[in-house]
């Protein structure tokens, strides 16, 4: 099934457009870290904080003019989260190398993730709020950046036993484009797992397993290319305050 | 033999005379007057009067001992009665003159009956009038209040009453008022005598306007006089009293309930909750089902299943199963939450009739009154 072809990097189809929207996305989420910079050290008292590391064995597949491409490498990265009552915002980045076949037309490439999260607790274990990603692939034939941004949900049960809990992660982006480039008609990310407390502890640890779909329209001659993540993510964090 | 008996026998009415010598020590006058002064000092009054009387009907009294007898006897009339000299007292007096005319109340008597020397000695004036004495124009005395009130003395807290006799030097409108020491503007109580009955003494009652006995401390008295026809006025004279409180016989609060007294009000059952299994469980499933469910055919035909995908479902499915296994769960008691809510209330209704009884002890503690110290 699989074929060579430009699928593996969407940049060669609108080299121009892609690049130049990934500063833009930059300075947004700069501005942004620049508002809420300053309430920090108070906010850091009254409530709390928390940082995470952690890696994700993602196997990429796509599909593109009826052939299947797939990538497989280990992505790595962290985030920090700032708790201000009931409002949680978080970023972080995962970054990491995926390994094609070697064919131009499966390339190796980089793929860097930055996401910022604002959620409001809707309870002692559910949140619901936005998301915002910007994904940037590297590869021979150059760079192309993804804009994904929709909504996010995050629950996280207890199972009985304290610092122990299941999760689950939803995040649906119906907003997301490739800059320069078509847009996204299904773009979507789950993930579900358990994590680990232990007592009187700020350590948390986290077991899951995390699933992408990305739906890329047509453009131009370019056929439909649809694209998934899927792999283990475990990640080990302190959470400091209340 | 014989010999021995009699000593026996002398020996006999030997310890027979003194045992009668003693009893008749003991009823002697001297003896009589001695515990009758006594049992005036402790203000035994009516046992006084009644230890005197043999000692009128001895033949064996002198005449000291039975004017001294009399001064007794009329002292105690006069403690008995507030301060006030009866017509029966003064009768007394008249007799103890009469049979001692050198009988004298000495400064211990006096402290104890304070104002009996002062009727002792103008009876005396009236009895035996000094032969120098020459008819004089009459001279106007200045009107003057020589307050006798009782120096140190226990009340109840229930009908409490304090005399202060005035005592003018002649018929005038007597009046006595009671101040606070450290605060001359606050009249506590006043109270007037006409002059008819100046020679009666006021009674305090140890309360304030409030009708509550004064708290303890100093408390000013001052006494003066008004003449009513020419409405002049004596000088005010001013004693200080201390008034304070006995202890109260109290009892302690129970202490506080310790928390072992109470019953958990949330029990803490083992196992946890079964849903901690089916969170496992379904989050589990979705782990296993993730690609399939949400994955595009194009992308998925003819793949295995994802074996990280069945390791992490297992997983977390056994972490709701050992959430389960191994944790506990709350489950509320309202039984145990009512019994504690009348253990509560027991107490607070122990310790409030404690406090209640304490307060009761408290207001009803004798009142202890001192003079402190004579004004000018």
């Amino acid at each position: 099934m699989r074929r060579r072809g430009s699928c593996g990097s969407p940049r060669a189809r609108s080299p121009g457009r892609g690049v130049a929207a990934a500063p833009r996305i930059r300075a947004r989420l700069a501005l942004a870290i620049a508002l809420v910079a300053p309430a920090l050290p108070g906010a850091a008292r009254a409530q709390g904080i928390g940082g995470t590391v952690g890696g994700f064995n993602t196997q990429r597949r796509i599909y593109y003019e009826s052939a299947v491409y797939e990538q497989t490498g280990l992505m790595y990265g962290g985030a920090g989260s700032l708790r201000l009552g009931p409002l949680l915002v978080e970023a972080g980045t995962l970054q990491g190398t995926l390994a094609g076949d070697g064919s131009t037309a499966n390339a190796d490439t980089k793929v860097r993730a930055t996401t910022a999260r604002a959620q409001i607790a809707l309870g002692p274990w559910a949140r619901l709020g936005a998301q915002l990603e910007s994904r940037r692939y590297e590869a021979d034939a150059g760079p192309t950046v993804w804009r994904l941004l929709g909504a996010a949900v995050h629950v996280e049960p207890g199972l009985s036993i304290t610092g122990l809990r299941g999760w689950a992660d939803v995040a649906i982006l119906p907003a997301s484009l490739v800059s320069g480039g078509p847009k996204l008609k299904v773009a979507m990310q789950v993930a579900v797992g358990a994590s680990f407390s232990p007592r009187r502890s700020p350590l948390n640890l986290r077991l899951g397993y995390r699933f992408e779909r990305y739906d890329i329209e047509a453009s131009g001659l370019a056929g439909e290319r649809y694209e998934q993540f899927r792999g283990i993510v475990a990640e080990a964090g302190v959470r400091l305050g209340r | 033999m014989k010999h021995r008996r009699g000593i026996l026998i002398l020996s006999a009415l030997g310890l027979g005379l003194v045992a009668v010598a003693r009893t008749a020590r003991a009823q002697t006058p001297a003896v009589r007057l001695d515990s009758a002064r006594a049992l005036v000092r402790i203000g035994e009054y009516d046992s006084a009067t009644a230890w005197l009387n043999p000692v009128f009907q001895d033949p064996s009294s002198t005449q000291a001992q039975r004017g001294r007898a009399f001064l007794l006897s009329a002292s105690a009339l006069f403690m008995k009665e507030n301060l006030t000299l009866t017509p029966q007292a003064r009768s007394m007096l008249r007799f103890a003159l009469q049979a001692d005319s050198s009988v004298r109340v000495e400064p211990e008597l006096e402290t104890d009956v304070p104002g009996i020397r002062e009727h002792v000695e103008t009876l005396r004036r009236e009895l035996y009038p000094p032969l120098t004495a020459r008819p004089a124009a009459p001279v106007v005395e200045a009107l003057t209040v020589n307050p006798a009130m009782l120096t140190d003395t226990t009340l109840p807290a229930v009908n409490t009453s304090f005399p202060i006799a005035p005592r003018p030097s002649r018929a005038a409108r007597a009046i006595a008022a009671v101040l606070r020491a450290d605060a001359r503007a606050v009249e506590i109580w006043r109270d007037t005598a006409e002059a008819a009955d100046s020679t009666r003494p006021l009674v305090w009652n140890l309360r304030g306007r409030d009708g509550a006995i004064v708290p303890e401390g100093l408390y000013a008295v001052q006494v003066w006089a008004q003449e009513p026809g020419t409405g002049v006025l004596s000088a005010t004279v001013e004693r200080t009293l201390h008034v304070s409180r006995l202890a109260a016989d109290t009892q302690p609060l129970p202490p506080p309930l310790q928390p072992s007294a109470f019953a958990p009000e949330t029990l803490r059952l083992r196992h946890g909750s079964p849903g901690a299994v089916l969170v496992g469980a379904a989050l589990g499933a979705a782990a296993a089902v993730l690609p399939t469910a949400f994955g595009r055919t194009e992308l998925n035909q003819g793949l295995a299943g994802d074996q990280t995908a069945y390791a992490v479902a297992a997983s977390v499915g056994v972490a709701g199963l050992v959430g389960y296994l191994g944790g506990h769960r709350a489950r509320y008691s309202p039984e145990n939450v009512q019994r504690n809510a009348e253990l509560r209330r027991t107490d607070a209704a122990r310790r409030a009739a404690v406090a209640a009884a304490n307060a009761e002890a408290r207001a009803n503690a004798p009142v202890r009154v001192r003079l402190e110290r004579s004004g000018p």
